[in-house]
């Protein structure tokens, strides 16, 4: 006998269903046959399937699933939309590249699938016991993946993640057990009301669970001081799979975090300053350190660590304004951040180098990929008219509006500072000779991908109003 | 209230893990003493669990106890493919990655 809100609670994570059994199916369809347009083609299905199982779900009103364990409202369903455009960009990617032995490729491909429900469970969890199953999916399944090429480099970039990313999600299980030893529950709006009349004497205890809970998110962001696995896994990591660390998991943290914020509320208080500090902190170590990388992914992964000081604003002002400036930025950010990977992955596929050097003279390689190129690092600096610049603005804007003009200064100083080294990459593109001479075209499945973000990342940017209209309804 | 006993045996254990992280050289030890960290939590979990009353305790602490057991094998796992390629499982002779 199945009870009926099982039954209910499935209808409406049917998209997260068909993805996940999809995932297994593409594993074992790569186990058997060995085949990569085999298991490229089923994952083209599923996440075809799922896509319009998401669209459908658009319409049905916020509903709480599997007796209080996840939420599906707005918010969670943008999150699910940019979880499911992750994957989407990231399997063209995977397609192409050719860092991962074919052997592996429906693993490959079913692992990518994984974490795209890790990354929708994470922005749904609405339950201690939840957020943390979400947290280790995504995690478990990245350290896999980082590990993937099993060259040295990659193999040690796996355990780096691994080590670092089990000691926070350690501390930050630890700090959900104070959590729910002070508040005696695990159910989010539960504890809500359980601190709301908690003894002050009691209240420092909290805070500390609450920070140690951080931990694990502010890790899962990378953080200042919990990046330093940041530049190391990402240098190891097969390139697709580079990409998708870099939005993929972000996004996701930021979703969890602003319903631990909310949870939290009573005591945020004792956390909010540090966090405030090291939002600038965050933002100027990442573009400080970027300036001098050489190595193409090294730049992206300080690039992302900066981008995420900025998207910190957003989380640290703590205003409808904030939250909705943080998913206007996580949608531009999904596609000039996946759009100058999948240059990334165009340009090392064709060159076997990571070095910034492999970019010279691309404008007279392949003209077109050297101006999508351009487009999305103009987009990722914050120049007006592209997509980054509008949810930049709308993160500086929330923080003047909520008299924090101190951060919106550090935003604005830091996007100067990140000028130079994205400007930099453009120079190499343009200014100089080629190392090569011979013409440098992507693969069909990238040149979808370039297609796609930079599309969106220029209509977007002329005509925010869309992304406006569907963010609105969400706050 | 004052803190149970075994509160203070769920703290060292946490220290003893950070030590151990921050000490051992062999990554199988320091996923050791991650373990550690982790079952930490559970024993507060299970504690805590007793003192609220309901199984909302015992059930988690039975979730990570599963999850641990995922997290070792997909670490023995990387550290297998490591020690294939480096020929070592010392996490502080593995230092290709710089910049």
């Amino acid at each position: 006998m199945v009870s009926a809100t099982l039954v209910e609670s499935l209808r409406l994570w049917l998209p997260e269903v068909i993805l996940g059994l999809g995932a297994m199916g593409v594993v074992l369809c790569g186990a058997l046959t060995h085949r990569r347009a085999a298991a490229a083609m089923l994952t083209a299905v599923v996440l075809f399937a799922s896509a319009v199982l998401l669209v459908n779900a658009q319409a049905t009103p916020p509903a709480e699933g599997f007796f209080g364990m996840i939420r599906l409202d707005p918010l969670a369903h943008v999150f699910r939309w940019l979880a499911w455009g992750v994957v989407a960009l990231v399997v063209l990617m995977a397609w192409c590249a050719s860092d991962v032995s074919p052997k592996w490729f429906g693993e490959y491909l079913g692992l990518l699938m994984v974490v795209g429900v890790g990354l929708m469970l994470m922005a749904e969890a609405q339950h201690l016991l939840m957020a943390y199953l979400a947290i280790e999916l995504v995690s478990l399944t990245s350290y896999l993946l980082v590990a993937l090429t099993r060259d040295a480099r990659s193999s040690e970039a796996g355990l780096k993640y691994l080590l670092f990313g089990a000691l926070s999600s350690g501390i930050m299980l630890f700090g959900m057990s104070l959590l729910f030893g002070v508040t005696g529950e695990l159910a989010f709006p539960a504890i809500r009301e359980a601190l709301e009349r908690l003894p002050s004497s009691q209240m420092r205890l909290c805070a500390t669970a609450v920070g140690l809970v951080s931990v694990g998110l502010a890790f899962k962001i990378s953080m200042v001081p919990f990046h330093l696995w940041t530049p190391d896994v990402y240098e190891g990591a097969p390139v697709p799979v580079t990409a998708m660390l870099s939005v993929g998991p972000k996004a996701a943290g930021f979703a969890l975090w602003i319903r631990v914020i909310q949870m939290v509320e009573p005591v945020w208080g004792a956390i909010a300053p540090a966090v405030w500090w090291l939002t600038v902190v965050t933002m100027t170590v990442g573009n400080l350190a970027a300036l001098s990388q050489t190595n193409v992914k090294r730049l992206l992964a300080y690039s992302t660590i900066g981008q995420v000081g900025y998207l910190l604003i957003g989380l640290s002002v703590r205003t409808a304004a904030g939250i909705e400036a943080i998913l206007v930025y996580l949608a531009a950010y999904l596609f000039m951040n996946l759009g100058a990977f999948a240059c990334v992955v165009a340009v090392v596929t064709d060159s076997g180098s990571e070095s910034v050097d492999a970019f010279r003279g691309l404008a007279r390689r392949a003209p077109v990929l050297a101006l999508c190129c351009a487009v999305f690092l103009l987009s990722l600096a914050g120049l007006p008219p592209l997509f980054g610049f509008i949810g930049k603005f709308l993160l500086f804007g929330a923080a003047i509006q909520s008299q924090a003009v101190w951060l919106a200064v550090a935003g604005v100083v830091n996007s100067a500072i990140a000028l130079y080294y994205y400007v930099n990459i453009i120079r190499q593109m343009y200014l100089l000779s080629p190392q090569q001479a011979r013409p440098l075209r992507p693969a069909a499945a990238v040149q979808v991908a370039l297609g796609v973000c930079g599309v969106a990342t220029v209509v977007f940017g002329v005509f925010p109003s869309g992304v406006f209209a569907w963010i609105q309804g969400v706050i | 209230m004052a803190p149970h006993p075994l509160l203070f045996t769920s703290c060292a254990l946490v220290a003893l893990g950070v030590y151990g992280i921050l000490t051992r050289r062999n990554a199988i030890g320091i996923l050791l003493a991650i373990e550690l960290i982790l079952n930490a939590a559970s024993l507060n979990f299970i504690l805590f669990g007793r003192w609220v009353g309901g199984v909302d305790g015992q059930a988690f602490a039975i979730f990570v106890i599963a999850l641990a057991a995922c997290e070792a094998a997909v670490g023995l796992a990387i550290i297998m493919g490591l020690y294939r390629t480096a020929k070592t499982v010392l996490a502080d002779e593995v230092n290709l990655l710089k910049g």
